[in-house]
C-alpha cells in the first residue's frame, strides 16, 4: 500500500497558542481513519493541514510523495476531496447544479453516471431539482457530500485512488443518514481511497474506522486499531469521563458513558 | 428546468436591440421609425432637409448617448453580479456599499485638484484622468470592504452591509469636503455630475467606457466557475481546485474598474446592479457562466429604458437618471430584504 498523505512532526502555532504539537500521521490507500478528541484538541487543524488549507509552522506534509505546498489548487483537487462542516449557500443553486460542481469542467455520459450514483447514494435523486436554500441542514449536507463524491470519482478516474477528507460529516444528519454516509465512505476505501474523518460520535467512529487517532491538547496520544484505542482507560484520560466499553456481537466497541449507565441500572 | 443559454442570450440581445431602436426614435426631436432607417443610412431618404437634421441629432447626440448608456448599464449590472458572487451575498451592489461613492470621491478629487499646479499632470487630459481616479477610488473602497467583512474565509452579510454603510459615509464626507472647498465652476461640475446623468455623453466620453467594459466581459470566462464555487465558501472553492487569491484579485479589479469608470461618466446610479442580476437569477438560475453575460445585456437594456424615460417624463427637462433608478430600485431592494429574510442568515 502506498502512503497517500504523510504528516510528519507537524506543529501549528497561531500567536502564542500551539494548536498542534509535533503530530505525525500517515494514511495509506484503502485505510479508514477516524480522528477523535475533545473540543480544541486540534482535530480541525490537522484536517486543514491535510487538505492544504493551512501550512504547518514547522514539520512536513507530503501528499502522494510530493510536498503538499508544491501542488497547485487545481491539481490538488484531482487527488483529494474535502467535505467541510458548515456550508451556507445563499444562492438558489439546485441540488443537481451543486453536485455537478464536483465534476469541474468535465462533461459527458461518464460524468452523468457519476452524478446519478452520488445522488442515489445520498438519497437525493428525487431532490435533484430542489433549490438548496429551501432544504434542511441535513439535506444540504448530503448534497455537499454527493458533490464531494463526484469530485473524488472524477479525480480517481484519471489519477488513481486519492484522499477523502471528512470534517464532522454527520453533524446535521439523522441516524439513518449517518450510517449511510459511513457506508459510502467505507465503500470508497474498499476501492483504494484513503478516507479520513473527524468524528465526535465515538460509536460511529468505531463503526467507520479501521484505525482511530486520538488527539489531546494538540498532541497525538493514541493511534491504532479501534479495539486497542477505544478503551475505558483512554477515554478517561482524554475526555475526562467514566465509561463502560462493551464489545458488541459484531466485534466492535460500544461506548456507554457512566451517567447513562447509572440511568440504565436503576 | 433552466432555460437553454443560447435561447437566453439570443432573447436578451434581440430585446436589447429593440429597446435601443425605440430609444433612438424618442426624444425632444422625435424621429419616427420611417425616418430612422434612412437617417442611419439604411434605405432611401424621403426628404433632404429632414434627413440632414435627423442625421445630426442621431449621430452627434442620440447614438453616443445610447451607446454610453448601454455600456454604463452593462457595467453596473455586471459589476453588481460579480460583487454578489465575490461576497456570496445577493444584496451586494457597488452603489449601495460605498464602492461607487469611493469612485465618486476619486473623480471629485480630480475635478477640484486638477487646477492646482502641484497635481496637474501635463500628459493626462481630464477625460482620461477622471475615470482613472474613479477606478482608484473604487478599488480602494472594494479592497477595504473585502478586508473588513471577510474573516477566515467567511463573509458576514451584516458586517459587510454595515461596513459598506460606514465606507459610503466616509467617502461621502470626503466628497462633501471637496464640495466645500471647490470654487464655483468646480462646484457646478461636481453637482451636475453627482446627480447621476448620461446627458453629457459624447463620443469621447463613450470611448473611455469601452476599455473597462471590455475588461469586464473578457474576465467572464476566467471567473465564472470560480464564482460558482465561491458561493460554497473560500475553503470549499479552494478544495474544488480554485486559486481563490487570483479569483478575488481579478474580481475586485474588474468590479472597481467598471464601477469607477461608469461613475466617472454618469455619477452614481444605484440599484441597477441589484435589480438586473436578481430578476435574472429567478428566471435563469444563479450559475455565473450564463448569469454574467446575461447581466451585461440586461443592464444595458434596463438603463437605456430608464434613460429614455428620464428624457421624456418631464420633457423638455430631464429627470436625473440616478433619481429614477433609486425611486424604483430602493423599494425593490426592500422587497428583496423582506422576501429573503428567512433564507439569508445575517
Amino acid at each position: 500500500m502506498t502512503a497517500v498523505v504523510e504528516v510528519a512532526g507537524a506543529t501549528v502555532r497561531v500567536g502564542a497558542a500551539t494548536l498542534l504539537d509535533g503530530v505525525a500521521l500517515t494514511v495509506h490507500g484503502g485505510e479508514t481513519v477516524a480522528i477523535v478528541g475533545p473540543n480544541g484538541a486540534g482535530k480541525s487543524t490537522l484536517a486543514r493541514l491535510m487538505s492544504g488549507d493551512l501550512a504547518p509552522t514547522s514539520g512536513d506534509v507530503r501528499f502522494k510523495g510530493r510536498a503538499l505546498s508544491a501542488y497547485r489548487p487545481r491539481d490538488l483537487a484531482r487527488h483529494r476531496a474535502v467535505l467541510s462542516q458548515h456550508i451556507a449557500v445563499n444562492f438558489a443553486f439546485t441540488v443537481d447544479e451543486i453536485v455537478r460542481m464536483g465534476a469541474g469542467e468535465a462533461r459527458g455520459a461518464a460524468v452523468e453516471a457519476l452524478i446519478a450514483t452520488a445522488l442515489a447514494e445520498t438519497g437525493l435523486t428525487a431532490f435533484r431539482r430542489r433549490e438548496l436554500p429551501t432544504m434542511s441542514g441535513g439535506e444540504q449536507q448530503r448534497a455537499h457530500f454527493a458533490r464531494v463524491l463526484v469530485q473524488l470519482a472524477c479525480g480517481e478516474a484519471a489519477h488513481g485512488p486519492g484522499l477523502l477528507l471528512l470534517d464532522e460529516p454527520t453533524s446535521s444528519l439523522d441516524l439513518r443518514h449517518q450510517l449511510d454516509l459511513v457506508d459510502s465512505a467505507k465503500r470508497r476505501a474498499v476501492h483504494g481511497t484513503a478516507v479520513v474523518a473527524i468524528l465526535h460520535d465515538l460509536n460511529l467512529a468505531a463503526r467507520f474506522a479501521d484505525r482511530v487517532v486520538v488527539l489531546h491538547r494538540g498532541r497525538g496520544v493514541a493511534d491504532g486499531p479501534v479495539r486497542d484505542v477505544i478503551t475505558a482507560t483512554t477515554l478517561r484520560e482524554v475526555f475526562d469521563i467514566d465509561t463502560r466499553v462493551e464489545i458488541t456481537s459484531d466485534n466492535l466497541p460500544a461506548i456507554l458513558p457512566q451517567a447513562m449507565q447509572v440511568a440504565r441500572d436503576t | 428546468m433552466r432555460p437553454r443559454p443560447t435561447v437566453v442570450l439570443t432573447g436578451l440581445t434581440v430585446a436589447l436591440a429593440a429597446v435601443a431602436v425605440l430609444a433612438l426614435t424618442i426624444g425632444a426631436a422625435g424621429i419616427p421609425l420611417s425616418r430612422l432607417f434612412p437617417a442611419l443610412g439604411l434605405g432611401a431618404a424621403p426628404d433632404g432637409a429632414m434627413l440632414a437634421r435627423d442625421e445630426l441629432v442621431l449621430w452627434s447626440i442620440r447614438i453616443p448617448r445610447i451607446v454610453a448608456t448601454a455600456a454604463i448599464g452593462a457595467m453596473l449590472a455586471l459589476s453588481g453580479t460579480v460583487m454578489q458572487g465575490l461576497f456570496r451575498n445577493p444584496l451586494a451592489d457597488p452603489a449601495l456599499v460605498g464602492v461607487a461613492s469611493g469612485g465618486a470621491f476619486g473623480a471629485a478629487l480630480t475635478i477640484v485638484l486638477m487646477d492646482a499646479p502641484l497635481i496637474a499632470v501635463p500628459w493626462l487630459r481630464h477625460v482620461e484622468l477622471l475615470p482613472l481616479a474613479a477606478f482608484a477610488g473604487a478599488l480602494l473602497t472594494t479592497w477595504a470592504l473585502y478586508t473588513i467583512s471577510s474573516w477566515r474565509g467567511r463573509t458576514s452579510i451584516a458586517i459587510f452591509l454595515l461596513a459598506g454603510l460606514a465606507i459610503a459615509a466616509l467617502t461621502n464626507a470626503g466628497t462633501g469636503l471637496l464640495v466645500f472647498i471647490a470654487d464655483d465652476r468646480q462646484l457646478r461640475d461636481i453637482t451636475f455630475w453627482m446627480l447621476g446623468s448620461v446627458s453629457g455623453a459624447t463620443w469621447g466620453k463613450t470611448a473611455t467606457l469601452l476599455p473597462a467594459l471590455g475588461a469586464g466581459l473578457l474576465a467572464i470566462p476566467f471567473i465564472a466557475r470560480g464564482l460558482d464555487l465561491l458561493v460554497l465558501g473560500e475553503s470549499e472553492a479552494f478544495h474544488s481546485g480554485i486559486n481563490v487569491q487570483v479569483l478575488k484579485v481579478l474580481s475586485i479589479v474588474v468590479v472597481s474598474a467598471m464601477t469607477g469608470v461608469a461613475v466617472s461618466i454618469s455619477g452614481v446610479i444605484g440599484f441597477v446592479g441589484i435589480i438586473v442580476p436578481h430578476l435574472l437569477r429567478i428566471s435563469i438560475g444563479p450559475g455565473h457562466r450564463l448569469l454574467l453575460p446575461a447581466s451585461a445585456l440586461g443592464g444595458a437594456m434596463l438603463l437605456i429604458g430608464a434613460d429614455t424615460l428620464a428624457r421624456t417624463l418631464a420633457a423638455p427637462a430631464e429627470v436625473p437618471i440616478g433619481i429614477l433608478t433609486a425611486a424604483v430600485g430602493a423599494p425593490f431592494f426592500l422587497f428583496l430584504l423582506l422576501r429573503q429574510r428567512s433564507l439569508v442568515t445575517l
